[in-house]
């Protein structure tokens, strides 16, 4: 990154060509449209490059790197359309696929939610479960396990303590659990995701505030 | 329990799952364990969430992803008035365009950089660092990772003798190991060349580490990697101080940290123990096919004879023909839900018999590890791996399900609200 700052374009170049798999992961964990989560991703890199000259080697560079990425996937959830056009309750902080998986778990009975469910892969299974999780559980369980990051490391890209992280990610494993577990058990069951979708969604909610504290 | 109870408990399970505790505090959850039922089956529940994240792949590499962007760059900085650069961060994110026909300048622009650099990383690297000073400085940039681990040459020696513990490790990071450079500062430039992508990731990972670096603690490690480079084995040492960097990037940095107030020796063996510890979980993917035979040998001939003498203590009387038709798996299942994991650890001197079949490598490994650990090791990394005691459970059938069920309500009240 010092060389991308000093306007080095393959080193530029390189840093794409190395995180940009990552990045678009990390991207499909906010939206699930692919080419949405590639432009997202591009425009991690755009913003990269504008703020190169802002960037000072303290922190570790991924750490500036997926704070940016935050910040963009955030704002985009925020300012999307579809969010206006489907939202339930103007005063949750969820995104469009847990309403996705709300409209699975209410669907009319001549809609089969299970079937659909169940032609389904396993990782989109997973990435719903993911998308169902509030915003800052979602981030830490994805800098945790997508990117190895340790609990200082995403205390210092989210701009929390280390001990709320413990308990951001302690709440989102639980939540993740609960969302999946009908999936463990059987394979299939929209149902309880669905359910489960609110349930993660108001633990977040409920802590926000403790979180803001510590 | 309450729900703040639970709350602390899952933080705590949870940070133990991540590496974050520290290893008193690891002990004393691993010995409350080893004790409550519940407590593990929670633990099981929440890493099996976890894992299956791993469903979620890596988006895998894109050329066209690398060449659209640098496009949209070119066109954003022909487009875009300039701005204090300062401010840019905190700027919410405007949906970009495409380029398009309409724009067809500066897109040639952009195909005619993208055209340039296209294909030339390696050419790249090694114009960016054929200064004099730069290529002799390629011994630190390789091996900063471990050199900050090891932090004395003294260390570095010692860990570099365990033979069949390096050779595990180069064989599990064949792919991004960066071997020693040169002696030479000419043979250097070469050398870049012919290392592989992901190698040279891992070298500019390492210019990185050093850019931000003190400049004291910036000349105190190159003082240690020129000392090592003096050495008579010195390559040896060099590679087995880049394969400690990769093995000590997998844990938690928290963890890592502890070693800062470590004394030599000390530092020594935490670092030891923790590279036994992963080889011993890599070699369950390298496992040849003789280990493979000897542990099954074991498992057959000495082991599961064993635990069933040990589960008919457990049993009423009558249930010894049903005992007998258990495999292993089912009887550790079996012991794991019955809390009674010390008769376990009781069999502990029978993986005496199994070294003396084991290859060199896979011997030196159980030796490396904690007397402790070594039923761990042979059952849960390499006879039995990635099960976690409901996959177990899983995979047992209907006879042995039920029969635990029957002898467990409280299982199978948990499995049928699973089912529901």
């Amino acid at each position: 990154m010092l060389r991308v700052r000093d306007d080095d374009a393959f080193a530029f170049e390189m840093l794409i060509d190395r995180h940009q798999g990552k990045i678009q992961r990390f991207m499909q964990g906010w939206v699930s449209n692919i080419q949405q989560s590639e432009d997202l991703a591009q425009d991690v890199f755009l913003r990269v490059y504008k703020a190169r000259k802002t960037y000072v080697p303290t922190a570790k560079f991924t750490t500036w790197l997926y704070r940016i990425a935050n910040n963009i996937a955030s704002n985009h959830i925020r300012d999307s359309s579809h969010r206006k056009e489907y939202q339930l309750s103007p005063n949750e902080n969820d995104s469009t696929s847990q309403l996705i998986l709300e409209s699975m778990a209410v669907a009319p009975s001549g809609f089969q939610p299970s079937k659909r469910i169940d032609r389904m892969e396993r990782s989109e299974v997973v990435l719903l479960a993911l998308h169902a999780l509030g915003e800052r559980q979602r981030t830490a369980i994805m800098l945790s396990k997508f990117e190895g990051m340790s609990y200082q490391e995403i205390a210092d890209t989210m701009g929390l303590s280390v001990k709320a992280i413990k308990s951001l990610l302690s709440r989102a494993r639980v939540n993740l659990k609960n969302l999946l577990d009908p999936y463990i058990a059987t394979g299939v069951s929209p149902d309880s995701v669905g359910s489960n979708a609110e349930a993660g969604r108001d633990n977040e909610a409920n802590s926000n505030a403790r979180e803001t504290e510590e | 329990m309450n729900l703040p109870d639970m709350e602390q408990i899952d933080e705590q399970l949870t940070a133990y799952l991540d590496g974050e505790l520290s290893p008193a505090e690891a002990a004393a959850l691993e010995t409350s364990l080893v004790d409550d039922e519940r407590l593990r089956i929670r633990l099981a529940e929440l890493r099996q969430a976890y894992d299956l994240l791993d469903e979620v792949p890596e988006t895998p590499h894109n050329q066209r992803f690398t060449k659209s962007t640098l496009e949209l760059v070119i066109k954003d900085l022909s487009v875009t008035p300039k701005q204090p650069q300062s401010n840019q961060t905190a700027v919410s994110p405007k949906p970009f365009a495409k380029p398009t026909s309409k724009r067809a300048w500066p897109t040639l622009l952009g195909l005619i950089v993208v055209c340039a650099v296209t294909g030339a990383v390696i050419a790249s690297v090694v114009a960016t660092i054929e200064t004099r000073r730069q290529l002799q400085e390629l011994g630190l940039v390789a091996g900063i990772h471990g050199l900050k681990d090891v932090n004395e040459v003294s260390v570095a020696v010692k860990l570099s003798q365990e033979k069949e513990l390096m050779a595990v490790l180069k064989q599990h990071f064949a792919d991004k190991l960066v071997p020693a450079p040169p002696d030479s500062i000419e043979q250097r430039k070469s050398w870049v060349q012919s290392l592989t992508q992901k190698q040279v990731s891992r070298l500019d990972d390492g210019r990185e580490k050093i850019g931000k670096l003190s400049r004291e603690e910036r000349t105190r490690l190159a003082a240690i990697e020129n000392e090592i480079e003096l050495l008579p084995d010195h390559r040896q040492i060099q590679e087995a101080v880049s394969l400690i960097g990769l093995v000590l990037d997998g844990i938690g940095s928290s963890r890592r940290n502890e070693m800062d107030s470590m004394k030599s020796e000390q530092r020594y063996e935490f670092l030891r123990e923790q590279l036994y510890q992963k080889c011993a979980k890599y070699y369950a993917d390298l496992i040849p096919p003789s280990d493979k035979a000897a542990l099954e040998k074991w498992d057959l001939e000495t082991f599961r004879p064993a635990l069933q003498l040990a589960m008919l203590s457990e049993l009423p009387i009558g249930t010894e023909e049903s005992t007998r038709k258990l495999n292993t798996r089912e009887l550790l299942v079996e012991l794991l839900f019955r809390r009674r994991i010390d008769l376990i650890q009781e069999l502990e001197p029978l993986v005496n018999d199994l070294l003396a079949n084991l290859s060199p490598a896979a011997r030196k490994i159980l030796e490396g590890v904690d007397k402790s650990e070594r039923m761990r090791v042979v059952l849960n990394m390499w006879l039995y791996p990635a099960d976690t005691p409901l996959d177990a459970y899983d995979k047992m059938d209907k006879d042995a399900r039920d029969r635990l069920d029957l002898s467990d309500p409280e299982m199978a009240r948990r499995r049928l609200e699973r089912r529901r």
